[in-house]
């Protein structure tokens, strides 16, 4: 059987569900740098997000059978897993700070400072800047309050005091002028 | 929620915005609705695009590898299954496949006593005392890298029960946190199988044998991480060699069994 020169992503997770550790490392070297780059957006704090990273493809790892390309590529699955594992981190650490605050402890660690995030994402993230300014300002907001703030639409709609329809709206506009510009620009 | 409501939730979803209730919900509705699989599919892959490369930190890839290769995985669909893209199977969702092999009857009855009662005869007296079980998790730790995170949250989380496998000269003991739904399978002497080749361990319960992970250690002596959350209802845990990838049900007899 002929095989062809690159890999399909789909060919390399069908191989490392069967526990094909070379397939998964060929993976792991497509999206490193995307699974970190998502983690550091959402978890701020480094030490943290190169934790999350690591769950993350381990998670991948583990459940690799389940990847149904009839639900979307790998690359998305693959996010999607990396920013279930970000939200998650950022909760439980947000829940074990309210638990310290109530005992009288400290509060540690702070969100990273602007300067320090675009050290550490690099150019890269003018791009998906450049890519947000496509959208209006309240589908960017509800964008960014709910992917990289790792909030429900329900949290969102609270926290701008707006109806849920109106949130939910605002999140599929957005999606769709993304991808709108995704095309004229390719 | 009405089907209109559930429609409007593809965004949410693939911005990974819904609260686990209402995902689980339109996770179960996606099955059924193949507009809003479409709008998903095409919705996530303009996600993707909303994240930035950073840099990856050094080590990373060594500490990863060397989790997965005591990382135990959830098991392949076989033929037909897979290529229909038979939607998003959830976890706890049997792996029933109607042109799968049939399921070998010789873990029915008369043989699964046999190899019950031959595990409970080599049962080794050390799951009297749970302290051996620690010591023995100490010295594989000291000897291995690989695998010691796992068994820290193991020991950790606590509410342990010990399972232990016998086999024609094969020992392994599994350790099951309920607490944690995470468990650690130590192996003393099992054969390092070839590329085509995975063991596969199952949880033997009223209905028979369901798979609960393909694992190819490169030790003899391993420590593997599997998730099982509990051991409800379940008699017995056995090790059978699949091919790779693992099989809906059992197509060889176990080498490794043990009462629980």
């Amino acid at each position: 059987m002929a095989r062809p020169q690159a890999p399909t992503d789909a060919d390399l997770i069908s191989r490392s569900a069967a526990g094909d550790e070379s397939a998964f490392a060929e993976l792991y070297d497509r999206y490193a740098t995307r699974v970190m780059g998502l983690a550091v957006k959402v978890v701020r704090d480094p030490a943290q997000a190169e934790e999350v990273a690591q769950e993350a493809f381990v998670e991948a790892w583990r459940t690799a059978a389940r990847f149904d390309p009839s639900r979307g590529n790998v690359a998305s699955w693959l996010l999607t897993i990396s920013h279930r594992r970000a939200v998650d981190r950022v909760r439980s650490e947000q829940a074990s700070r309210d638990r310290e605050e109530h005992d009288g402890a400290s509060n540690p660690g702070t969100p990273l400072d602007p300067v320090t995030e675009q050290v550490e994402l690099g150019l890269d993230q003018e791009r998906v800047r450049a890519a947000l300014d496509h959208l209006t300002d309240l589908q960017r907001e509800a964008i960014e309050l709910a992917y990289f703030g790792g909030r429900t639409y329900r949290e969102v709609a609270e926290m701008l005091d707006t109806p849920l329809g109106t949130v939910k709206s605002r999140l599929r506009d957005g999606l769709l002028r993304l991808r709108e510009a995704m095309e004229v620009s390719t | 929620m009405t089907p209109n409501e559930l429609h409007s939730l593809a965004a949410p979803y693939a911005l990974g915005a819904l609260p686990s209730d209402e995902r689980e919900l339109f996770e179960a509705h996606l099955e059924n609705c193949s507009a809003c699989r479409a709008e998903v599919a095409e919705l996530s892959s303009v996600v993707a695009t909303l994240s930035p490369e950073a840099p990856e930190p050094d080590g990373l890839r060594d500490r990863l590898f060397a989790e997965i290769r005591t990382t135990a995985q959830e098991p392949s669909p076989q033929g037909s299954e897979a290529e229909s893209g038979a939607g998003l199977r959830a976890v706890a969702e049997p792996t029933a496949e109607p042109s799968a092999p049939t399921p070998i009857h010789r873990w029915s009855g008369d043989r699964l006593r046999e190899g019950i009662l031959a595990a409970a005869a080599g049962l080794v007296l050390l799951l009297a005392g749970f302290g051996a079980v620690i010591v023995q998790l100490n010295e594989r730790i000291n000897e291995l890298e690989e695998g010691t995170d796992a068994v820290q949250r193991v020991l950790a989380a606590g509410d342990l029960r010990t399972v232990t496998l016998e086999g024609e000269q094969l020992h392994a003991r599994l350790i099951v946190s309920e607490a944690s739904g995470e468990a650690v399978l130590i192996t003393d002497d099992l054969p390092v199988l070839s590329a085509d080749e995975t063991y596969e361990i199952w949880l033997i319960d009223a209905s028979g044998p369901r798979s609960a992970g393909i694992f190819r250690p490169d030790h003899e002596r391993a420590i593997v991480t599997l998730a099982i959350s509990d051991l409800r209802g379940v008699a017995a845990v056995g090790i059978t060699v699949e091919p790779a990838g693992g099989s809906p049900q059992p197509t060889t007899d176990p080498i490794l069994v043990g009462e629980v």
